[in-house]
């Protein structure tokens, strides 16, 4: 196991490179001026090589992104072109989309594994097609048509929801958008439960534990669901890392300060620093959890070794 | 979005299609070797959900070929004078009507033949029924026509009589079947008429109403098509030929090859979409590129480039699998090359996961045009999408909603029919879930 991760973690060392490279050099690299937008008329030249230098744009684009790296690893995201912290930006908006992606994934695990469960242990009927096309029918949905629906729906008609959160939203402010942010992987939740049981169902443990004349509650409740529930928890555990950066759809439409809106805002105004700094926690995280979950698999199914 | 790994594994093992035994020569050609490719086409063509999807693309792609067929408007020309004017209610109703009665029809005739030869029109007839009365119904509804509202219903009726299993095992047989075809054909018939009859009393055009720039929006619905149906289809085919040569390579030669091309495929797979997708198209925004096939070449690239290793995952795992297979081992034992091995024994034993991903992705990959268009990155003027229209109508979805309706209910309409196509063609081709 101890060989298995640090294997793993090795690994996980050119991606994060190649990645944030790939990030660094899209950012900072390309024709344009950054400082384009930053001065009134023509910026003095003085101010331009105070901002060169600061940011070691004269360098080649390896030694830059470097340097960066280097900073990074000692905690320190750099400064934004108002000589704000990205790192306190970042320590800002951060627990907004946490509780976002999680009250996501939340709704995702409910309605998904419990909509799956009922399909997968019932089998072919009416209630398994009213799921099967009700999920086709919600990825149909692209995250910003559904948004706009339930803002409209709750919002403008019903008034149940304000359109947009305040600024320290609370936790019931944010159901409405974690409902809208997980509702496409919702579908995904129920479609991999329903496959999952219904495949374990046929699996020699539970025969064994039917014959074995255990009830049919502890058949189902341990033997079936601890089985199945593997590759949903651990689609579920990635969702949450992916979803923290992928709310910028969703955090848009209701108004959230959250990761999202800063790394769109900064993109939109050209603020370098703030949107590597972004994207490089986002890869670390997505990363991570990645292992994680390789790792959970050995937990949870001891079949699994890693050696 | 769907995770095509689940899909991936255990495909690729089928039988190759042009490999016929000896004991099969001797027997003759009585009964034909079904290869995975005919047997999933023969279990598709049955599929009336299938069927019917693939008429509405052909419908789709015949709109994106030919605009001006169906939008005689310009949907270029601005006049504030009719901003935000609202949807011609009596209009739309009418052609709602139309097009309902003449779908009843097309049910009428497909439960006659169905009812004559076996197949599946028969299975068909129902749906396209229903689909039929539903349009009636809704062009009914928004105009309060009593007379659409009950022939609509009534067509809606013998659709879910006709589909229900158990009424119509009942029916099969007898004379009410002809009964519940006649019902629909006077439906259809007189449906048609009465509409045809109001067109002549409302004022024609502007079915949608007009944007918030005074354009007409049924106009621009039609003509976005085309853009919409451009990107997804190649942003489709690049994701599919990049990750798949890519996978076929890694997966075929193993070794430190697939360790480089997988940890590439690593650096790419990283990016969150949306956020690679924004950085990347916001980057090459600032480089200058303003006609329409620029933009659309940009949001293509942008969405094949952060897409392409799933492709690669799906049809490496497939290619590994293929590579221990006895017909590639025996090809390489009479000295066919690589190139040979690759393209003649491992690409068509290899290419069905691929082939459900690609339609899924088709899907999702029209979904994420209009995405990214949405925030204001993706397509833009002169290049006109449902996405790009979604965008525009965001500031006045309070005010006026219907900005918002027309272009979504198009959007999502079609994404659903490309992800029902692929639910349909993953369960065709995966053996583990027949």
């Amino acid at each position: 196991m101890g060989r298995y991760v640090i294997r793993r973690l090795l690994q996980l060392i050119p991606v994060f490179i190649g990645t944030t490279f790939l990030v660094y050099v899209l950012v900072w690299a390309l024709p344009g001026d950054p400082f384009a937008g930053m001065c009134k008329s023509v910026c003095p030249p003085e101010f331009r090589q105070a901002m060169i230098e600061k940011y070691n744009l004269d360098e080649n684009i390896f030694v830059q992104y470097f340097a960066y790296l280097g900073n990074l690893l000692q905690g320190d995201f750099g400064v934004t072109y108002s000589d704000r912290e990205v790192g306190m930006l970042i320590e800002d908006a951060a627990p907004v989309s946490l509780q976002l992606a999680a009250i996501a994934v939340g709704f995702e695990a409910l309605i998904g594994i419990s909509a799956g469960i009922l399909t997968g242990l019932r089998g072919r009927g009416f209630l398994d097609n009213l799921v099967l096309v009700s999920t086709l029918v919600l990825t149909a949905f692209p995250v910003f048509v559904t948004g706009f629906i339930v803002q409209l729906v709750l919002g403008s008609g019903l008034g149940i929801i304000d359109l947009t959160v305040s600024s320290d939203p609370s936790f019931g402010e944010l159901l409405a958008p974690g409902f809208v942010l997980g509702s496409l992987s919702m579908a995904y939740v129920a479609r991999l439960t329903r496959t999952s049981i219904a495949e374990n169902r046929r699996a020699d443990f539970v025969r064994t534990a039917v014959a074995k004349g255990l009830p049919h509650r502890r058949v189902v409740g341990v033997h079936l669901l601890r089985n199945s529930m593997i590759p949903v928890i651990t689609f579920l555990g990635t969702d949450l890392g992916s979803l923290m950066g992928g709310a910028i759809v969703t955090e848009g439409i209701f108004g959230i300060n959250g990761v999202g809106g800063l790394v769109f805002d900064g993109i939109l105004s050209k603020e370098g620093t703030v949107v590597t700094g972004v994207v490089m926690l986002l890869v670390i995280i997505f990363l991570v959890t990645n292992l994680l979950i390789d790792l959970l698999y050995a937990v949870l199914d001891p079949r699994i070794r890693y050696e | 979005m769907s995770d095509p790994t689940m899909a991936a594994g255990g495909v690729a093992t089928e039988e190759p299609a042009d490999y016929v035994t000896g004991a099969e020569h001797a027997e003759g050609t009585k009964e034909k070797t079904r290869s995975l490719w005919s047997d999933a086409w023969h279990d598709l063509s049955r599929r009336p959900l299938f069927v019917l999807s693939m008429f509405v693309i052909a419908f789709l792609v015949l709109v994106a070929i030919f605009p001006t067929w169906f939008a005689d408007a310009n949907h270029r020309l601005r006049d504030l004078d009719r901003a935000r004017i609202g949807p011609n209610v009596p209009y739309l109703a009418v052609c709602m009507a139309i097009i309902g009665s003449a779908i009843t029809v097309v049910a009428a005739i497909l439960a006659t033949v169905g009812k004559l030869r076996d197949g599946v029109c028969r299975t068909m007839a129902p749906y396209v029924a229903g689909i039929g009365g539903l349009i009636l119904l809704g062009g009914g509804l928004v105009n309060s026509v009593t007379l659409y509202i009950v022939i609509g219903a009534v067509v809606l009726a013998c659709g879910i009589v006709s589909g229900v299993p158990k009424v119509s095992q009942m029916l099969r047989g007898s004379a009410s079947t002809w009964g519940l075809v006649a019902v629909l054909a006077v439906a259809g018939i007189a449906g048609l008429v009465i509409s045809f009859g109001d067109l002549s009393t409302v004022e024609i055009g502007a079915a949608f109403g007009y944007d918030q720039q005074g354009r007409d929006i049924y106009a621009r619905v039609v003509h976005g098509t085309r853009y919409t149906l451009l990107v997804g289809f190649t942003a489709t085919l690049l994701t599919v030929l990049i990750g798949s040569t890519v996978g076929i390579l890694a997966g075929y030669f193993g070794g430190w090859l697939d360790n480089l091309l997988s940890r590439i495929g690593e650096v790419f797979f990283g990016l969150p979409f949306v956020l690679g997708a924004i950085i990347i198209l916001s980057a090459f925004r600032s480089a200058g590129f303003d006609s329409a096939p620029a933009i659309v070449a940009m949001v293509v690239l942008s969405i094949s480039v952060l897409s392409w290793p799933v492709a690669m995952r799906i049809m490496r795992s497939a290619a590994i699998s293929a590579k221990q297979q006895d017909y590639v081992k025996a090809a390489r034992a009479l000295g066919a090359s690589s190139r040979r091995i690759i393209f003649r024994h491992m690409l068509p034993n290899c290419l069905a996961p691929v082939l459900v991903y690609a339609t899924i992705a088709l899907g999702a990959f029209i979904g994420a045009e209009a995405t990214l268009s949405f925030l204001g990155i993706g397509l833009r003027d002169p290049a006109v999408s449902w996405g790009v229209m979604i965008a525009d109508s965001r500031n006045y979805i309070r005010a006026s909603p219907l900005l918002l309706i027309f272009p979504a209910s198009f959007l999502t309409l079609t994404v659903l029919v490309f992800v029902t196509i692929g639910d349909a063609v993953r369960e065709a081709l995966d053996p583990k879930l027949r």
